[in-house]
């Protein structure tokens, strides 16, 4: 699937103006996400990168916001060369979840020796999962009237939910398909539980607007409920 | 005099500064084009700022900064100097133009040394009280080799054929005016160089996808 042009102007801008602007100190600028996997909705999407410097100081950071400004909303993950083997392990679901998709837009490939252990990616796993829950009461307490605010959470918990969910059938060696709507099938049948809210936030990714002040309740019902039942399979299985 | 080298803290460019400056100097990356104070700079190395003598050889250092030199000279302090300069530059050349037309091949040389004598201690009362630039060493510098030149041209054309000593004072003469602009510019306030979320807590995954 081709990108939108603006995207595809965006990341040809990014590819060209990071190195020049930051020189020697970029060691790595890779674009990921749904960018990579072709599933950029117009619009809505982000565009992620990881910028690896090797010198990650405060004024490289300003240069960088500076280079990202524009239409479209840039998610940058950025972090420095030293340290960034005890940054995979740190973020090792993030960098498991890149290195299944992405492409080097300028200097080395920071992730191509990337590992990590089964144990660990369990851990995070949980981890997540447990934190994800934890911000999706928080949100609903503190932003159930505000809509922006709610739906935008709704959009970032899309990913977020699949990736991790993923990754735990990936333990199993489950075949995850690369799309998330044919996810929602296998999720339901690997984990044996209530899959609506999936479907509606795959609904909400395509349609943000259909989030109204009304449905909020019944959507944290719903996200509540399916993060509930993953932690309490966790508990459970492992 | 010792200088120490550091880098730009967003392109890692190296450039070097004198160990006094200001730490809150402004600095301008000539690679990045971006300012950053002298005390957010990074230095050469991990463990800290590398000081070194400035005794490198005249024309190597002249050869690295001709085609590298930053600087952070205001543009309105560019153009008072330049005018200025261009002014001063003129009447030196008209004058010693007219003085050194009579003059014999080792009067003139003797003239010539006393004239590059003379913008040097200008050049250095310049940088310590006006501008310490590279675009004040290299208005000296075009002075000096203007009168050189006109020389030149009007000894050719009154007959005299032997400009060799000449030729090597012009040479020798732009190297030092350029290489002690770089040592004055080290050590003055203005700087030159040779420089070229994770949201979501848990695996730290805010939205990237898989």
């Amino acid at each position: 699937m081709s990108l939108p042009t603006q995207y595809q102007n965006t990341i040809d801008r990014l590819s060209h103006q990071l190195p020049s602007l930051l020189g020697e100190n970029l060691y790595a600028c890779v674009l990921y996400g749904s960018a990579v996997r072709g599933h950029v909705v117009d619009k809505v999407s982000d565009i992620n990168i990881l910028i690896v410097l090797n010198q990650s100081t405060p004024e490289a950071h300003t240069a960088i916001a500076d280079c990202l400004e524009g239409k479209i909303h840039i998610d940058p993950f950025v972090i420095a060369r030293r340290g960034m083997e005890r940054s995979f392990d740190v973020f090792a679901i993030k960098f498991r979840s890149i290195k299944r998709n992405y492409k080097v837009l300028a200097g080395e490939d920071p992730i191509k020796n990337f590992s990590v252990t089964d144990e660990r990616v369990q851990f995070l796993a949980e981890q997540a999962i447990r934190n994800l829950r934890l911000r999706s009461v928080n949100t609903y307490i503190h932003q159930r009237k505000n809509v922006a605010r709610y739906t935008r959470f709704l959009l970032d918990t899309y990913t977020a939910l699949f990736t991790y969910v993923g990754e735990i059938m990936r333990l199993d060696h489950q075949d995850v398909p690369r799309d998330y709507a044919d996810r929602i099938a296998l999720i339901q049948d690997y984990f044996k539980i209530d899959i609506t809210v999936l479907n509606t936030l795959e609904t909400i990714q395509q349609h943000p607007k259909h989030v109204t002040q009304k449905t909020i309740p019944s959507l944290h019902h719903q996200l509540f409920t399916f993060l509930n039942s993953i932690v309490l399979w966790m508990e459970k299985t492992w | 005099m010792s200088t120490q080298i550091i880098r730009c803290p967003i392109c890692l460019l190296s450039q070097p500064i004198k160990t006094d400056v200001s730490p809150d100097k402004a600095l301008h990356c000539g690679n990045c084009q971006r300012n950053f104070a002298v005390k957010n700079g990074l230095p050469l190395n991990e463990g800290g700022a590398i000081s070194y003598a400035t005794e490198s050889t005249p024309t190597a250092t002249a050869a690295k900064h001709s085609s590298t030199i930053i600087e952070s000279a205001t543009p309105r302090n560019v153009v008072i100097t330049w005018i200025v300069g261009a002014l001063f530059g003129l009447i030196v050349i008209d004058t010693s133009r007219s003085y050194m037309a009579p003059l014999r091949g080792p009067e003139f040389l003797a003239f010539y040394f006393m004239l590059f004598t003379g913008l040097w201690l200008l050049l250095a009362a310049m940088r310590k009280y006006w501008e310490d630039s590279s675009h004040v060493t290299f208005i000296s510098l075009f002075i000096f080799e203007g009168v050189g030149l006109l020389r030149y041209l009007d000894a050719s054309a009154a007959g005299m054929h032997k400009f060799v000593i000449l030729f090597i004072m012009m040479g020798i003469g732009g190297i030092l005016f350029f290489v002690r602009g770089e040592f004055s510019d080290y050590g003055s306030d203005d700087s030159h160089s040779s420089c070229g979320s994770t949201s979501g807590g848990g695996g730290g995954c805010g939205g990237c996808g898989d």
